[in-house]
Protein backbone atom coordinates (compact mmCIF):
# COMPACT_ATOMS: atom_id res chain seq x y z
CA UNK A 1 0.00 0.00 0.00
CA UNK A 2 1.19 3.43 -0.75
CA UNK A 3 1.65 6.11 2.04
CA UNK A 4 2.18 9.77 1.18
CA UNK A 5 4.87 11.20 2.52
CA UNK A 6 2.81 13.63 4.55
CA UNK A 7 0.74 10.64 6.17
CA UNK A 8 4.38 9.17 6.57
CA UNK A 9 5.21 12.00 8.58
CA UNK A 10 2.23 12.32 10.66
CA UNK A 11 2.22 8.74 11.62
CA UNK A 12 6.23 9.14 12.85
CA UNK A 13 5.12 12.21 15.06
CA UNK A 14 2.32 9.78 16.52
CA UNK A 15 4.67 7.75 17.59
CA UNK A 16 7.31 9.65 18.24
CA UNK A 17 5.22 11.81 20.29
CA UNK A 18 5.17 9.26 22.76
CA UNK A 19 8.53 9.42 23.41
CA UNK A 20 8.26 13.23 24.34
CA UNK A 21 5.55 12.12 27.13
CA UNK A 22 6.37 11.67 30.45
CA UNK A 23 6.52 8.13 32.27
CA UNK A 24 2.83 8.26 33.58
CA UNK A 25 1.39 9.26 30.51
CA UNK A 26 3.94 6.68 28.15
CA UNK A 27 2.04 4.68 30.20
CA UNK A 28 -1.96 5.62 29.79
CA UNK A 29 -0.81 5.54 25.76
CA UNK A 30 0.58 2.32 26.08
CA UNK A 31 -2.37 0.85 27.44
CA UNK A 32 -4.29 2.63 24.80
CA UNK A 33 -2.23 1.23 21.77
CA UNK A 34 -3.48 -2.08 23.12
CA UNK A 35 0.16 -3.51 22.86
CA UNK A 36 -0.71 -6.44 24.92
CA UNK A 37 2.54 -6.54 26.87
CA UNK A 38 4.39 -6.99 23.38
CA UNK A 39 7.93 -6.16 24.16
CA UNK A 40 9.39 -2.60 22.98
CA UNK A 41 11.83 -2.55 21.07
CA UNK A 42 14.83 0.08 21.03
CA UNK A 43 16.95 0.76 17.70
CA UNK A 44 20.30 1.97 18.44
CA UNK A 45 22.39 2.98 15.18
CA UNK A 46 26.32 2.45 15.02
CA UNK A 47 28.75 2.82 11.98
CA UNK A 48 25.84 2.82 9.83
CA UNK A 49 24.35 3.58 6.26
CA UNK A 50 20.86 3.58 7.24
CA UNK A 51 19.91 0.87 4.68
CA UNK A 52 18.78 -1.59 6.97
CA UNK A 53 16.43 1.20 8.52
CA UNK A 54 15.32 1.88 4.71
CA UNK A 55 14.99 -1.83 3.55
CA UNK A 56 12.74 -1.90 6.69
CA UNK A 57 10.27 0.90 6.19
CA UNK A 58 9.93 -0.68 2.73
CA UNK A 59 8.38 -3.77 4.49
CA UNK A 60 5.24 -5.37 2.90
CA UNK A 61 4.95 -9.39 2.79
CA UNK A 62 4.19 -9.46 6.84
CA UNK A 63 3.66 -5.73 7.69
CA UNK A 64 3.30 -2.38 5.89
CA UNK A 65 5.71 0.55 8.16
CA UNK A 66 2.23 2.46 9.07
CA UNK A 67 1.38 -0.98 11.15
CA UNK A 68 4.85 -1.30 12.41
CA UNK A 69 4.83 2.84 13.59
CA UNK A 70 1.12 3.55 14.66
CA UNK A 71 -0.60 0.29 15.88
CA UNK A 72 2.34 -2.11 16.71
CA UNK A 73 0.08 -4.93 17.02
CA UNK A 74 1.52 -6.69 14.41
CA UNK A 75 3.26 -9.85 15.69
CA UNK A 76 3.23 -7.38 18.83
CA UNK A 77 6.34 -4.64 17.40
CA UNK A 78 6.25 -1.88 19.07
CA UNK A 79 9.22 -0.04 17.35
CA UNK A 80 9.53 2.22 20.50
CA UNK A 81 12.64 4.31 19.98
CA UNK A 82 14.38 4.83 16.88
CA UNK A 83 16.37 7.78 16.10
CA UNK A 84 15.85 7.82 11.90
CA UNK A 85 12.20 8.06 12.53
CA UNK A 86 11.51 9.94 15.50
CA UNK A 87 9.53 13.60 15.34
CA UNK A 88 11.77 14.28 18.22
CA UNK A 89 15.61 15.46 18.17
CA UNK A 90 18.42 16.32 20.48
CA UNK A 91 17.38 16.71 24.14
CA UNK A 92 13.99 15.72 23.94
CA UNK A 93 14.49 12.47 21.78
CA UNK A 94 16.70 11.07 24.29
CA UNK A 95 14.22 10.66 27.72
CA UNK A 96 13.10 7.41 24.94
CA UNK A 97 16.32 6.31 25.73
CA UNK A 98 16.84 6.72 29.65
CA UNK A 99 13.28 5.25 30.30
CA UNK A 100 15.32 1.90 29.14
CA UNK A 101 16.09 0.13 30.54
CA UNK A 102 15.25 1.63 34.13
CA UNK A 103 12.78 4.03 35.17
CA UNK A 104 9.06 4.24 34.59
CA UNK A 105 8.84 1.79 31.31
CA UNK A 106 11.36 -0.56 33.30
CA UNK A 107 10.64 -4.31 31.71
CA UNK A 108 11.89 -5.96 29.33
CA UNK A 109 13.00 -5.08 25.93
CA UNK A 110 14.26 -6.17 22.95
CA UNK A 111 17.88 -4.13 21.52
CA UNK A 112 18.00 -3.90 17.54
CA UNK A 113 21.54 -2.87 16.78
CA UNK A 114 22.03 -1.23 13.04
CA UNK A 115 25.57 -0.33 11.51
CA UNK A 116 28.83 -1.82 12.96
CA UNK A 117 30.83 -0.75 15.81
CA UNK A 118 34.74 0.61 15.95
CA UNK A 119 36.90 -1.31 18.45
CA UNK A 120 39.89 1.13 17.61
CA UNK A 121 38.47 3.91 18.92
CA UNK A 122 35.74 3.94 20.40
CA UNK A 123 35.08 7.44 19.58
CA UNK A 124 34.98 6.73 15.72
CA UNK A 125 30.87 6.63 15.91
CA UNK A 126 29.52 8.65 19.12
CA UNK A 127 25.14 9.00 19.44
CA UNK A 128 24.77 11.48 21.91
CA UNK A 129 26.39 13.10 24.70
CA UNK A 130 24.78 12.36 27.38
CA UNK A 131 21.77 10.21 28.07
CA UNK A 132 20.39 11.08 31.76
CA UNK A 133 19.78 8.24 34.28
CA UNK A 134 21.63 6.03 32.61
CA UNK A 135 25.64 5.54 33.72
CA UNK A 136 27.58 5.92 30.79
CA UNK A 137 30.77 8.43 30.40
CA UNK A 138 30.34 11.35 28.36
CA UNK A 139 30.63 11.42 24.88
CA UNK A 140 28.20 8.43 24.76
CA UNK A 141 29.92 6.07 22.36
CA UNK A 142 27.88 3.31 20.75
CA UNK A 143 30.54 0.71 22.44
CA UNK A 144 28.96 1.70 25.57
CA UNK A 145 25.97 2.19 24.50
CA UNK A 146 25.42 -1.15 23.14
CA UNK A 147 27.75 -2.35 26.34
CA UNK A 148 25.16 -0.63 28.62
CA UNK A 149 21.24 -1.77 26.92
CA UNK A 150 22.85 -5.11 25.72
CA UNK A 151 24.05 -6.07 29.32
CA UNK A 152 20.49 -5.04 31.61
CA UNK A 153 19.18 -7.71 32.52
CA UNK A 154 15.88 -6.20 30.80
CA UNK A 155 17.58 -6.85 27.62
CA UNK A 156 15.88 -10.00 26.11
CA UNK A 157 17.99 -10.23 23.16
CA UNK A 158 20.29 -8.13 20.56
CA UNK A 159 18.97 -8.73 17.16
CA UNK A 160 22.05 -7.24 15.00
CA UNK A 161 20.40 -6.22 12.14
CA UNK A 162 22.58 -6.02 8.60
CA UNK A 163 25.91 -7.51 7.69
CA UNK A 164 27.79 -4.20 9.42
CA UNK A 165 26.24 -5.10 13.08
CA UNK A 166 26.48 -8.81 12.06
CA UNK A 167 29.88 -9.48 10.90
CA UNK A 168 31.59 -5.92 10.98
CA UNK A 169 30.16 -5.90 7.28
CA UNK A 170 31.84 -2.58 4.84
CA UNK A 171 33.20 -0.56 7.62
CA UNK A 172 35.19 -3.23 9.18
CA UNK A 173 36.57 -4.18 5.66
CA UNK A 174 40.20 -4.35 4.52
CA UNK A 175 41.94 -0.93 4.39
CA UNK A 176 39.75 0.70 6.86
CA UNK A 177 41.24 2.13 10.42
CA UNK A 178 38.25 1.94 13.12
CA UNK A 179 38.55 -2.12 13.89
CA UNK A 180 34.65 -2.05 12.96
CA UNK A 181 33.37 -5.44 14.15
CA UNK A 182 29.83 -6.74 14.29
CA UNK A 183 27.94 -6.70 17.73
CA UNK A 184 28.92 -10.09 18.88
CA UNK A 185 32.47 -9.79 17.84
CA UNK A 186 33.22 -6.61 19.65
CA UNK A 187 31.18 -6.78 22.62
CA UNK A 188 31.85 -11.09 23.26
CA UNK A 189 30.43 -10.70 26.55
CA UNK A 190 26.72 -10.54 24.76
CA UNK A 191 27.64 -12.77 22.25
CA UNK A 192 24.54 -15.32 23.99
CA UNK A 193 22.04 -12.85 23.36
CA UNK A 194 23.04 -11.87 19.93
CA UNK A 195 20.70 -13.35 16.57
CA UNK A 196 22.65 -11.93 13.31
CA UNK A 197 20.39 -10.74 10.47
CA UNK A 198 23.24 -10.09 7.85
CA UNK A 199 22.43 -8.28 4.45
CA UNK A 200 23.06 -5.35 2.39
CA UNK A 201 20.63 -4.23 3.11
CA UNK A 202 18.59 -7.32 4.91
CA UNK A 203 15.55 -8.05 3.07
CA UNK A 204 12.64 -6.53 5.30
CA UNK A 205 11.08 -10.02 5.76
CA UNK A 206 13.80 -10.81 7.43
CA UNK A 207 13.75 -8.55 9.74
CA UNK A 208 10.07 -8.27 10.58
CA UNK A 209 9.98 -12.08 10.72
CA UNK A 210 12.58 -12.41 12.95
CA UNK A 211 11.82 -9.47 15.35
CA UNK A 212 8.69 -11.48 15.59
CA UNK A 213 9.49 -14.39 15.98
CA UNK A 214 11.54 -13.07 19.17
CA UNK A 215 8.81 -11.10 20.30
CA UNK A 216 6.31 -14.34 19.56
CA UNK A 217 8.34 -15.73 23.12
CA UNK A 218 11.52 -14.21 23.80
CA UNK A 219 12.14 -16.54 26.76
CA UNK A 220 11.52 -19.93 25.04
CA UNK A 221 13.94 -18.54 21.96
CA UNK A 222 16.14 -16.96 24.29
CA UNK A 223 16.33 -20.54 26.11
CA UNK A 224 17.04 -22.34 22.70
CA UNK A 225 19.61 -20.24 22.08
CA UNK A 226 21.05 -20.96 24.82
CA UNK A 227 20.96 -24.56 25.23
CA UNK A 228 20.20 -25.46 21.66
CA UNK A 229 20.98 -22.72 19.43
CA UNK A 230 21.94 -24.88 16.05
CA UNK A 231 17.94 -25.71 15.91
CA UNK A 232 16.77 -22.22 15.07
CA UNK A 233 19.99 -20.44 14.26
CA UNK A 234 22.94 -21.49 12.17
CA UNK A 235 26.96 -21.44 12.48
CA UNK A 236 26.95 -17.75 12.30
CA UNK A 237 23.76 -16.97 14.10
CA UNK A 238 21.16 -16.78 11.49
CA UNK A 239 18.06 -17.77 11.65
CA UNK A 240 17.34 -20.68 10.27
CA UNK A 241 13.70 -20.00 9.41
CA UNK A 242 15.02 -17.74 6.60
CA UNK A 243 18.95 -19.18 6.17
CA UNK A 244 18.76 -22.16 4.72
CA UNK A 245 20.28 -23.66 1.38
CA UNK A 246 22.20 -21.87 -0.86
CA UNK A 247 21.15 -19.45 -3.53
CA UNK A 248 21.49 -21.81 -6.86
CA UNK A 249 18.93 -24.08 -4.79
CA UNK A 250 15.76 -22.32 -5.89
CA UNK A 251 17.52 -20.01 -8.56
CA UNK A 252 15.73 -20.27 -12.09
CA UNK A 253 18.90 -19.71 -14.05
CA UNK A 254 20.22 -23.05 -12.35
CA UNK A 255 19.44 -24.83 -15.01
CA UNK A 256 20.92 -23.23 -17.40
CA UNK A 257 24.04 -24.25 -15.85
CA UNK A 258 23.74 -27.79 -16.74
CA UNK A 259 25.96 -29.90 -19.28
CA UNK A 260 23.61 -31.50 -20.97
CA UNK A 261 25.77 -33.27 -23.81
CA UNK A 262 26.12 -36.71 -22.20
CA UNK A 263 22.93 -37.45 -20.60
CA UNK A 264 20.30 -38.75 -23.31
CA UNK A 265 16.92 -37.43 -23.88
CA UNK A 266 17.43 -33.56 -22.84
CA UNK A 267 18.75 -31.04 -25.66
CA UNK A 268 22.68 -31.48 -26.45
CA UNK A 269 24.07 -28.73 -25.37
CA UNK A 270 26.89 -27.96 -22.48
CA UNK A 271 26.05 -24.91 -20.12
CA UNK A 272 25.11 -21.79 -20.85
CA UNK A 273 26.22 -18.86 -18.76
CA UNK A 274 26.69 -15.00 -18.82
CA UNK A 275 29.90 -13.71 -19.90
CA UNK A 276 31.39 -16.79 -21.06
CA UNK A 277 33.47 -14.97 -23.96
CA UNK A 278 34.94 -12.53 -21.05
CA UNK A 279 32.60 -9.93 -22.37
CA UNK A 280 30.86 -7.48 -19.86
CA UNK A 281 28.89 -6.65 -22.11
CA UNK A 282 26.46 -9.49 -22.36
CA UNK A 283 25.25 -8.73 -18.64
CA UNK A 284 21.89 -7.46 -18.90
CA UNK A 285 22.16 -9.26 -22.19
CA UNK A 286 17.91 -10.22 -23.01
CA UNK A 287 18.84 -13.12 -24.87
CA UNK A 288 20.67 -14.71 -21.81
CA UNK A 289 17.70 -13.96 -19.37
CA UNK A 290 17.95 -17.32 -18.12
CA UNK A 291 21.46 -17.97 -18.35
CA UNK A 292 23.46 -19.24 -15.36
CA UNK A 293 25.64 -15.93 -13.98
CA UNK A 294 28.42 -17.48 -12.55
CA UNK A 295 31.24 -16.56 -15.25
CA UNK A 296 30.58 -13.00 -14.32
CA UNK A 297 30.82 -13.57 -10.73
CA UNK A 298 27.48 -14.61 -8.82
CA UNK A 299 28.57 -15.88 -4.93
CA UNK A 300 24.97 -17.39 -5.33
CA UNK A 301 26.94 -21.26 -4.57
CA UNK A 302 28.49 -20.17 -2.03
CA UNK A 303 25.61 -17.88 -0.37
CA UNK A 304 23.20 -19.28 1.98
CA UNK A 305 19.95 -16.70 1.64
CA UNK A 306 16.52 -17.29 0.51
CA UNK A 307 16.66 -14.74 -2.24
CA UNK A 308 16.00 -16.67 -4.62
CA UNK A 309 12.56 -17.77 -3.82
CA UNK A 310 11.63 -14.89 -1.94
CA UNK A 311 13.07 -12.25 -4.09
CA UNK A 312 12.52 -8.45 -3.36
CA UNK A 313 9.96 -5.61 -3.44
CA UNK A 314 7.20 -7.42 -2.43
CA UNK A 315 3.98 -5.01 -3.86
CA UNK A 316 1.01 -6.63 -1.96
CA UNK A 317 1.01 -8.30 1.76
CA UNK A 318 1.83 -12.36 1.04
CA UNK A 319 3.15 -11.85 -2.53
CA UNK A 320 6.71 -12.84 -3.44
CA UNK A 321 8.43 -9.65 -4.01
CA UNK A 322 9.15 -8.62 -8.24
CA UNK A 323 12.40 -9.29 -8.52
CA UNK A 324 15.74 -9.87 -7.21
CA UNK A 325 19.44 -9.43 -7.97
CA UNK A 326 20.01 -12.26 -10.35
CA UNK A 327 16.43 -11.61 -12.14
CA UNK A 328 18.10 -8.30 -12.77
CA UNK A 329 20.79 -9.86 -14.54
CA UNK A 330 23.06 -9.14 -11.79
CA UNK A 331 25.73 -11.36 -9.94
CA UNK A 332 25.13 -12.42 -6.68
CA UNK A 333 27.43 -10.04 -4.03
CA UNK A 334 27.25 -12.60 -1.26
CA UNK A 335 25.74 -9.59 1.20
CA UNK A 336 24.58 -11.86 3.73
CA UNK A 337 27.85 -14.27 4.41
CA UNK A 338 30.14 -13.58 7.35
CA UNK A 339 33.15 -12.46 5.10
CA UNK A 340 31.24 -9.81 2.88
CA UNK A 341 32.90 -7.98 1.17
CA UNK A 342 36.42 -8.88 1.43
CA UNK A 343 36.24 -12.43 0.02
CA UNK A 344 32.95 -11.95 -1.45
CA UNK A 345 34.45 -9.63 -4.09
CA UNK A 346 35.96 -9.02 -6.00
CA UNK A 347 32.17 -8.83 -7.22
CA UNK A 348 32.63 -9.61 -11.13
CA UNK A 349 35.39 -12.31 -10.62
CA UNK A 350 34.38 -15.52 -10.87
CA UNK A 351 33.53 -17.82 -7.45
CA UNK B 1 25.81 33.46 26.25
CA UNK B 2 24.14 30.84 25.81
CA UNK B 3 24.81 27.53 23.97
CA UNK B 4 22.38 24.75 22.67
CA UNK B 5 23.47 22.03 21.88
CA UNK B 6 21.31 19.82 19.65
CA UNK B 7 22.30 16.21 19.84
CA UNK B 8 21.53 13.47 18.39
CA UNK B 9 19.73 14.99 15.60
CA UNK B 10 16.99 12.83 14.44
CA UNK B 11 15.93 11.68 10.86
CA UNK B 12 19.26 11.91 9.14
CA UNK B 13 21.22 9.02 8.30
CA UNK B 14 24.55 9.10 10.22
CA UNK B 15 25.44 10.99 13.37
CA UNK B 16 25.43 14.59 13.92
CA UNK B 17 25.46 17.54 16.58
CA UNK B 18 25.05 20.80 16.45
CA UNK B 19 26.35 23.44 18.81
CA UNK B 20 24.39 27.04 18.72
CA UNK B 21 26.05 30.15 20.20
CA UNK B 22 23.67 33.03 21.55
CA UNK B 23 24.42 35.82 23.03
CA UNK B 24 22.15 38.42 25.41
CA UNK B 25 20.45 39.55 22.33
CA UNK B 26 19.40 36.14 21.20
CA UNK B 27 22.03 37.19 18.04
CA UNK B 28 23.67 33.66 16.79
CA UNK B 29 27.30 33.90 17.53
CA UNK B 30 28.84 30.42 16.42
CA UNK B 31 27.62 27.52 15.49
CA UNK B 32 29.36 23.95 15.23
CA UNK B 33 28.61 20.70 13.28
CA UNK B 34 29.90 18.03 14.65
CA UNK B 35 30.30 14.83 12.77
CA UNK B 36 30.19 12.08 14.96
CA UNK B 37 30.75 9.20 13.16
CA UNK B 38 33.54 8.17 10.84
CA UNK B 39 33.74 5.16 8.67
CA UNK B 40 36.88 5.52 6.44
CA UNK B 41 35.51 4.87 2.99
CA UNK B 42 38.52 6.24 1.15
CA UNK B 43 41.03 3.82 2.70
CA UNK B 44 38.75 1.26 2.51
CA UNK B 45 38.46 1.39 -1.68
CA UNK B 46 42.20 1.26 -2.03
CA UNK B 47 43.67 -1.58 -3.81
CA UNK B 48 40.31 -2.64 -5.47
CA UNK B 49 38.99 -3.11 -8.28
CA UNK B 50 37.42 -0.48 -10.09
CA UNK B 51 33.94 -2.03 -10.10
CA UNK B 52 33.97 -3.13 -6.67
CA UNK B 53 34.61 1.13 -5.63
CA UNK B 54 31.13 1.55 -7.21
CA UNK B 55 29.84 -1.30 -4.98
CA UNK B 56 31.64 0.06 -2.21
CA UNK B 57 30.57 3.53 -2.04
CA UNK B 58 27.20 3.01 -2.58
CA UNK B 59 27.04 1.73 0.62
CA UNK B 60 28.03 5.60 2.32
CA UNK B 61 24.12 6.48 2.59
CA UNK B 62 21.37 3.57 2.18
CA UNK B 63 18.56 6.06 2.05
Amino acid sequence: MRISRRDFLKYCSIAAGALGLTGTDLLKLENALGVNGALPVVWLNGQACTGCTVSLANSIYYTTVQDLLVSGTIAGIDLRCMETLSGYMGDQFLPALSAIPAGPLSGAFVLAVEGAIPTANHNYCEIANTITGATIASPVTIYDAVNYYGSSSNCAAILSIGTCASYGGIPGAKGGVTGAKGVADALPALASKVVNIPGCPPNPDWIVGTIATVLADPTTFLATLASNPRSIVDNIGRPKQFWKGRQCTNCYRFDSARDFTSIPGHPNRKGRFVGAKRDYNEIGDPTMATWCLRRIGCKGPKTQSDCSSRQWHSNAPGHVGVNWCVGAGAPCQGCTQKDFPDHEGPFLDIL
Amino acid sequence: MATIKMDPITRIEGHLGIEVGVDGGNIVTDVQCQGTMFRGFELIVQNRKPRDVVVLTSRICGV
